[in-house]
């Protein structure tokens, strides 16, 4: 089996599952109570805390758990929407993940006006687009990261200082990037960070949001006292305690990972050159390490995606049949790219768990389906 | 079900999911079909990965397999 869909979801790191089996076996107290059975998960909970703040440079009161990236979106979209009556507006990228856009559209729907902005055929949202939007009514611009069908890395830092100028807040979602790339909120400057466990070699279900001291955002999930009365929910002390250490350990671990995954990478378009096979390649010159977006001309990616499978090689496709048509992603829409590239790409994400053996079937098996 | 279509390898006669598989898995405009255990030589892989992807794709609602 080679799995080469690491955007999708990563393999749990073994550090991780170690440090998660006290808290579901023995150490099973619930962290809120307040008796001495709790002692021990409470502190497990300030410790992860503290780790993460540290591996993003925060304070670690600005760190709330949450059930993963899916969640964070939609508290900082949400949150901060119906948080201002007065300044409603909000901008975002046509190309975001869904948690995004899906909560857009439903802020919409409660008469909250949001506005899309396009990236260039690179995939990249640029401080122009922005500066053509954005005005003294923008309550919050959120652009992702770093995309995630086509990794393209975002201008976070130059989006960020054009949204401050007008008084808008800065949400980024992070998920694909927190552990991979290094991820300094203070010299972005962003104000509300996503990220999601199970995409840096953590477990599934678990995630934080960060949220910058002071900024006015409503709580999302309501309930009990936990997260200091902003999210609700008896605290995942197992999860948590894993997507800290798996994050530390890829951050600690970061620029040994980066150099391996960019090899692969290298080797990867190399042998496809090498074989002959003619291919674009997505995303721009700015993009994370082992994301690949390919698009094959004339080529249609879901065959390739099936025939991989029963090859027992695992990668993703831009382009899916619905049923009559072959519906192109949101993200290949928006970067305009032709169609006959499109329906022929496939997102090939590689990681640090993938070797060199296995770069080479993957092309083997490309140069099979494809000749 | 079958057809009345016929192997492009061994001759086989083959069933319409088996054609339908074909189209998916190779070319929606493909003229010329393999039966599944053709199919599964050229693919590298087995009969029985190939009925799942088949039952999948009904699962899936695909009007190829209707």
């Amino acid at each position: 089996m080679i799995y080469a869909d690491n955007a999708a979801t990563t393999k749990l790191d073994s550090e991780a599952f170690e440090a998660m089996v006290p808290w579901l076996l023995d150490e099973y107290g619930n962290a809120s109570q307040p008796y001495a059975f709790a002692r021990k998960p409470k502190k497990a909970l300030a410790e992860a805390r503290a780790i993460i703040a540290e591996c993003i440079n925060v304070l670690p009161e600005e760190i709330f758990f949450t059930s993963g990236g899916t969640e964070s979106d939609n508290w900082a979209i949400k949150g901060s929407a119906f948080a201002d009556t007065e300044k409603r507006a909000t901008i975002t990228s046509a190309f975001e993940h869904h948690a995004v856009l899906h909560s857009c559209e439903a802020i919409e729907r409660l008469g909250y006006p949001v506005s899309y902005l396009m990236p260039t055929a690179d995939g990249v949202i640029t401080e122009d687009a922005l500066g053509g939007m954005i005005s003294n009514t923008t309550r919050l611009v959120s652009v992702m990261f770093a995309n995630n069908e086509i990794g393209t890395i975002q201008p976070i830092k130059e989006l960020c200082k054009a949204a401050h100028l007008h008084g808008a807040l800065f949400h980024t979602d992070a998920v694909q990037a927190i552990g991979h790339v290094a991820v300094d909120v203070q010299k972005l400057g962003v104000d509300m960070l996503s990220a999601s466990a199970h995409k840096f070699y953590g477990p599934k279900g678990i995630g934080f949001l960060y949220i910058r001291k002071g900024t006015n955002i409503l709580p999302y999930i309501d309930g009990g006292t936990q997260e200091r009365r902003n999210r609700a929910g008896t605290e995942n002390v197992a999860s948590i305690v894993g997507m800290a250490t798996a994050l530390k350990e890829n951050c600690v671990s970061m620029s040994k990972n980066i150099t391996y995954v960019q090899g692969l990478e290298n080797l990867l378009l190399d042998s496809l050159e090498t074989s002959h096979i003619s291919f674009a390649r997505n995303g721009g010159d700015q993009k994370l390490p082992g994301l690949i977006s390919l698009s094959f001309a004339g080529a249609k990616g879901e065959v390739i995606l099936h025939r991989m499978d029963l090859m027992g090689i695992y990668i993703s496709t831009g382009s899916a049949c619905n049923n009559t048509n072959i519906e192109i992603s949101h993200v290949l829409q928006a970067i305009c790219l032709e169609e006959t590239l499109a329906k022929g790409t496939i997102r090939i994400s590689l990681g640090k768990n993938n070797t060199r053996e296995d770069v080479e079937h993957i092309v083997n098996s490309l140069t099979k389906i494809l000749h | 079900m079958k057809s009345n279509k016929t192997c492009k390898y061994c001759g086989a006669l083959l069933e319409k999911d088996w054609i339908a598989l074909n189209k998916k898995l190779l070319n929606p405009n493909v003229k010329e079909y393999a039966c599944l255990s053709c199919l599964a030589d050229d693919f590298d892989c087995s009969v029985e990965d190939l009925k799942i992807k088949i039952e999948e794709f009904k699962e899936n609602g695909c009007t190829l397999f209707k």
